[in-house]
């Protein structure tokens, strides 16, 4: 049997604050959720290799700080980006807002990217969690860092897109 | 001003009955005047001190008291005798306040009596302390540590730092004098051996030494992609729990960081201390190599670093695909691991 080839992957894991970033983060990468919000300070990275059937793709994943816009992010954090997770949060539709706001400015500087908006807290809303692609053609999907809902998946669907692009 | 009185024995046409009648008359007058004009009594004082006329005012006046004395005592003689019997008590309750006010403490023997036992439970609070506060105290200076880390490393960082420098020269200058001593007493021929090769490079030879004394060592080589941050090759003597795509990651954050805080995008970072371990950074156009270091990293043993990397860019790196899969990382891990 041989061995799958292993690709890597820069991801970015961005949104506006304690919209629950680290949480999924820790949650695909250690399998674990605390209720205390920590805030990061700069970047925080980790690594998590998700196997496809044909290869592995290793993501070294960028938690960035909370930001109030993509615009002020450092260069050298976004430079080189694979893939990118925008997060907002269910329970406050302002977020949303914000990260529709920065999409634009986003997809100018790092054209290539691979983008994935999440909405998390998903535990914390009625409505059924429901993948749906919006009009700008950007997946979005709906996780629960702390139940873990939809969590490996969204990651696993953010690395099969950065092998396409 | 009251009336003038006037002698009766002057008018020599009344009887002396009528002249005491009119006297009578006119006194009373002045009297009724005198109640009406209670205020002007000094005004009659005056008048008596007139030089000219004392006398004949004295005389006047003796007469005129008597009736005013029967009048006053008719009039208001009751109001006077209730006025003095209050000013008698008043007086005496202000001669017994001021005696009350005068006792001290002390002489109610309070002070004395108090004394010992305040002064045994100082001294038990004295000797016990420790044990009935010593508990509270560290609880307290704990939490307060805590919650205001920040500030307190900001107040004890002017006062340890010069310390630590100081203690840090002391070291390094009773270390030069040992080594100045050994290398003449014992090492005589590697002395003069490295004097000699300390003058051709123009390293210090006492650099040297120490250089030969805390050997420099290897302990991992990175190949890093600039843009990404993703490692692209290594090569670990000791191997250790970190995963080292993300120290590579973070590497790269840290030198981003420090690049673009400076404010100088021409400059890049090129060595990081920390402790007694280094790690030096050989930047290229796509790609740097991080060289993990324990020892003491001399300037000797950068520049041997510096030629073996240089040489190894040249030879395997020339060309470096964008995607890194595990053929091109292995590729690369191997050729650092023959060469170093």
């Amino acid at each position: 049997m041989t061995e799958k080839n292993v690709i890597k992957r820069k991801m970015l894991v961005l949104g506006t604050f304690s919209v629950g970033k680290t949480s999924l983060v820790n949650r695909f990468t250690m399998n674990k959720f605390s209720d205390i919000y920590v805030p990061t300070i700069g970047v925080s990275i980790k690594k998590k290799s998700v196997e496809l059937e044909e290869l592995i793709v290793d993501l070294v994943i960028w938690d960035i700080a909370d930001v109030a816009t993509f615009d002020i992010i450092p260069d050298h954090y976004l430079s080189g980006a694979h893939g990118a997770v925008l997060v907002f949060d269910l329970t406050r539709p302002e977020t949303l807002a914000k990260t529709l706001e920065g999409i634009e400015s986003f997809k100018e500087k790092l054209p290539s990217t691979a983008i994935i908006i999440v909405g998390n807290k998903a535990d914390l809303i009625d409505e059924s969690i429901e993948d749906t692609i919006n009009d700008r053609g950007i997946l979005e999907v709906h996780t629960s860092a702390k139940s873990g809902e939809n969590v490996e998946e969204m990651f696993e669907k953010l690395a099969k897109l950065t092998l396409e692009v | 001003m009251p009336k003038k009185i006037t002698n009766s024995k002057k008018s020599n046409n009344n009887s002396i009955e009528d002249s005491i009648k009119l006297e009578t008359k006119d006194s009373l007058k002045f009297y009724d005047k005198l109640l009406d004009e209670e205020n002007q009594v000094e005004t009659v004082d005056d008048v008596v001190e007139d030089n000219t006329n004392v006398h004949v005012k004295e005389k006047e006046l003796t007469q005129e008291e008597y009736v005013l004395k029967q009048l006053r005592e008719i009039l208001f003689g009751d109001e006077i005798r209730k006025t003095e019997n209050l000013s008698q008590n008043l007086n005496r309750v202000i001669h017994d306040v001021g005696d009350i006010k005068e006792v001290t403490l002390d002489e109610l023997g309070f002070e004395s009596k108090l004394h010992p036992y305040i002064e045994n439970h100082t001294l038990f609070l004295r000797d016990n302390f420790a044990d009935l506060f010593g508990d509270s105290i560290r609880h307290t200076v704990q939490r307060q540590i805590r919650e205001s880390k920040d500030e307190f490393i900001e107040a004890m960082y002017p006062i340890v730092i010069p310390m630590v420098k100081r203690y840090i020269a002391k070291e390094f200058k009773l270390l030069n004098e040992r080594l100045e001593r050994t290398a003449n007493q014992i090492f005589k021929f590697s002395f003069w051996k490295t004097k000699f090769r300390g003058l051709i490079t123009g390293v210090d030879h006492t650099d040297m030494f120490l250089q030969e004394l805390y050997q420099s060592k290897i302990e991992d080589i990175f190949i890093i992609q600039k843009e990404t941050g993703l490692l692209i090759g290594k090569f670990i003597i000791e191997d250790s729990e970190s995963d080292r795509d993300i120290v590579a990651g973070a590497l790269t954050a840290i030198k981003g960081f420090v690049e673009s805080a400076l404010g100088k995008t021409s400059v890049e970072l090129e060595k990081i201390d920390y402790g007694e371990n280094a790690i030096l950074l050989h930047n290229y156009h796509k790609f740097y190599f991080a060289v993990m270091c324990s020892g003491t990293v001399g300037h000797y043993f950068v520049q041997e670093i510096n030629e073996k990397i240089l040489n190894f860019a040249e030879e395997f790196l020339f060309e470096i695909p964008d995607v890194i899969d595990s053929k091109v990382f292995k590729q690369n891990s191997q050729q650092l691991q023959k060469y170093f």
